[in-house]
């Protein structure tokens, strides 16, 4: 469970989250959907407690991110935006160290990761350095990693970037797993199709608020558009504004 | 260009800095550490002022003799540092990939940039020598002018094997961890000890030719000890082409390979691809130590870093071992100087982190096993030079042993004293804090008071007593700064 309270964060003049109010039920996967620099990275770093809010209160499974910075880290997984593991570490070495600092158990990291790796199907690569493999490979060990010590919450950061259409698939089956497992994930996209076929419930973000919530229908109805990119567009009102770019494009053509 | 690939690497090291929290600070801080004239200025006011001090021993020295003398360990200063500087910084800014943009560009020689930013460092260390260069310059001009010279080839002489260090061992991928991976790692420090000893050798051959010094003819070629050639200008300038002759060509042959090794590593495959995964779980502390000693081993330039206890450590015990004399006195001395010295080993052992910082900060890690761990693993070389040292100082007198305490704790307290200071802040970030030649001179102080309260029984106490107290002492300082960077 997250529940996320009148959350502001500040860098220097940029408001970048400004008044950010929502919760994340157990079993619940939530979708933060927004443009490029709406602030959905800078919210997901507070819930995990790598950055500190300036202002509002930040729970998950009832433990205050900001306050118990470490004690929150324990329960969640969290994939970042950029991945930036060390390049002269194998996944095998990586996984050891993840398992050792948050105290995995012998057989359970074990067959966690033999888990992961079939099903992710990286075996091939368990003792390649990090450095001189894939992007979307990287991805795969980051995602990994994230998920060794069976997280209560999840969180991902544009975590299907990379992915090749079948291990999104995987990586999806993976999610509905977890919210059978009664688990709560939220993950931030741009990419409107996919939060459409994932997400239970929706939050547009956009310049650091929060401007519409709800399910996929309970969008569309709201704004009587039939795709969830134009409801996206109205809401943002970005629409005339896209839609005056695509008239110059043609028209320079 | 420079400039920006030098505001861009403090950029970089301001982010990862945990010291700075809040974003006022942050902006005030990036603002400070990308201002390049400013750094620089700072920094090279504190070596002038230590430049001076050391100049005036030019001034008052009565004859030729004792004035090469200075000059020669004086040049080796701006040696040291350049060298350390750019085997240090050169694996540090290829793995923040500050070069990363430069990659698509149609750049010429990209090298050259790397140097730049490198160079920029140096500037201070060359600082340091220019009130000798003045006072040289007092007592005969032309003498003076060709003793600037030479500190240019000082610095020359470092970034180049700096940059060699890189190339040669710093470069290569192997892109899959071979079952001989360890054994190439021990080569591989095997051969960038040889690379680093041939000019240390070189280096201390200094002591064995000062008897020659004052006969002008005999004086030795090669740097650092070609220096004593200043008072005869005619043959000094031939050595100082002969020098520039050798260094300019390496240094662009280096810069070149640099380069390419940065648009594309050499890559090495071993044969059969392991696919099992291999399970070894530890404790948090441990894990975060063989995880640094793993990076490192991979980035061996990196090492060059870490080995600072060696350099001191080999020639002394090299001429001490030569002349079959080994007292007490002087092995206490040597191992409470190569405990200071760890000091200096955790600017690597914090620069390893890199852009990795962010993913550790994902992970439940406290502030005190972070710190913890890099104390420990910046202890480890010291230890064992200390271990090293004791081993052989046994065969010349066995009392020596009594210093084996001490060799194991005195590196773990230096490093412990260095850790609390750096990570002295309140909060539970973890990060990689602000480490410059200010700091570490500072540290140096601190780490000498401490060690001189360690010292005291040594100092004032007979028997053997002494030799259980002194480590005792240190051992609680430890603990007590280790409790107090818990709370
Ligand atoms: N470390 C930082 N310093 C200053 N501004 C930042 C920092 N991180 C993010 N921002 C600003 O905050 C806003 C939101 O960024 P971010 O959360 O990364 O957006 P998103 O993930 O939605 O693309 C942007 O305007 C960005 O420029
Ligand atoms: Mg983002």
């Amino acid at each position: 469970m997250i529940e996320v309270k009148r959350l502001k964060k500040r860098f220097g003049s940029t408001l970048a989250v400004d008044d950010v109010t929502f919760k994340v039920e157990d079993g619940e996967i939530y979708g933060l959907l927004g443009p490029n620099g709406s602030g959905k990275s800078t919210t997901l770093k507070i819930l995990t407690g790598i950055l500190k809010p300036t202002f509002g209160e930040v729970h998950v499974d009832g433990i205050n991110s900001s306050k118990h910075p470490n004690r929150v880290k324990e329960v969640i997984g969290y994939v970042p935006e950029s991945v930036d593991l060390y390049e002269s570490l194998t996944p095998n070495d990586l996984f050891n160290m993840v398992g050792s600092i948050r105290g995995i158990e012998h057989a359970q990291l074990n067959s966690r990761v033999n888990y992961f790796v079939d099903a992710f199907n990286i075996g091939q690569y368990l003792h390649q350095y990090i450095g001189t493999m894939s992007f979307g490979n990287k991805q795969k060990v980051s995602i990994i990693s994230a998920l060794l010590h069976d997280p209560s919450v999840l969180i991902m950061d544009e975590g299907m970037n990379g992915l090749d259409p079948k291990m999104a698939k995987i990586l999806r089956e993976i999610l509905f797993q977890f919210k059978d497992e009664g688990k709560s994930i939220i993950f931030s996209t741009h990419v409107l199709p996919l939060a459409e076929m994932i997400c239970d419930r929706l939050g547009l973000i956009h310049e650091g608020k929060i401007i519409a919530e709800g399910t996929v229908e309970e969008l569309k109805d709201m704004s009587s558009q039939s795709n969830i990119e134009d409801v996206f567009l109205e809401l943002t009102k970005s629409k005339d504004e896209v839609l005056g770019v695509v008239e110059a494009l043609k028209n320079t053509r | 260009m420079v400039k920006i690939l030098y505001r861009e690497l403090h950029y970089q090291m301001a982010k990862e800095n945990p010291m700075v929290s809040g974003e006022k600070e942050f902006n005030k801080q990036i603002k400070k550490s990308m201002d390049m004239k400013r750094n620089v200025l700072q920094q090279s006011m504190i070596f002038l002022l230590f430049g001076t001090m050391t100049a005036g021993s030019i001034f008052v020295a009565e004859d030729e003799a004792m004035v090469v003398g200075v000059l020669t360990s004086l040049a080796l200063i701006p040696f040291v540092l350049s060298l350390y500087q750019t085997t240090i910084q050169a694996s540090f800014l290829t793995s923040l990939g500050i070069f990363e943009p430069l990659k698509p560009l149609p750049v010429e020689l990209g090298g050259k940039y790397m140097s730049g930013v490198i160079s920029v460092d140096l500037i201070p260390g060359f600082v340091l020598v220019i009130p000798a260069v003045v006072a040289m310059v007092f007592r005969a001009p032309l003498s003076g002018i060709l003793t600037l010279f030479w500190m240019i080839v000082a610095v020359l002489a470092g970034h180049v094997i700096g940059l060699g260090v890189f190339a040669l061992f710093g470069q290569k991928v192997m892109n899959y961890k071979g079952s001989l991976s360890f054994l190439k790692n021990v080569l591989k420090v095997i051969g960038l000890l040889l690379f680093m000893g041939l000019f240390f050798g070189v280096m201390y051959f200094q002591e064995y030719f000062a008897a020659y010094i004052g006969t002008v003819a005999d004086y030795p070629f090669v740097f650092p000890v070609s220096l004593a050639s200043v008072f005869e200008p005619l043959n000094s300038l031939i050595l100082l082409v002969f020098h520039l002759v050798i260094l300019l060509p390496l240094y662009f042959l280096s810069l070149r390979k640099v380069w390419s090794g940065i648009l594309e590593p050499a890559i090495t495959s071993p044969g059969k691809v392991e696919t099992d995964y291999k399970i070894s779980l530890r404790t948090p502390i441990v894990s975060m130590i063989l995880k640094d000693l793993k990076v490192i081993g991979r980035k061996t330039s990196m090492m060059a870093g870490l080995l600072f206890p060696l350099y001191i450590a080999l020639p002394q015990m090299f001429l001490r071992v030569r002349d079959g004399r080994i007292s007490m006195v002087d092995m206490t001395y040597l191992v409470f100087l190569v405990g200071i010295v760890t000091v200096a080993g955790a600017d690597a052992i914090l620069k390893v982190e890199g852009k990795s910082m962010s993913f550790l900060r994902t992970l439940p890690l406290s502030k005190v096993q972070f710190a913890l761990g890099k104390a420990l693993s910046m202890s480890i070389v010291p230890m064992f030079v200390g271990v090293g040292m004791v081993g052989l100082g046994v065969y010349f007198s066995v009392e020596v042993i009594y210093l084996l305490p001490l060799v194991l704790i005195l590196p773990i307290t230096a490093a412990v004293v260095t850790m609390s200071y750096l990570f002295r802040y309140k909060g539970e970030m973890i990060g990689v804090p602000e480490f410059d030649f200010k700091k570490m001179i500072l540290l140096f102080l601190i780490v000498g008071v401490v060690f001189g309260v360690v010292a005291l029984p040594i100092i004032f106490m007979g028997g053997l007593l002494k030799y259980i107290l002194s480590p005792l002492i240190a051992i609680f300082i430890t603990s007590i700064l280790y409790l107090r960077l818990k709370r």
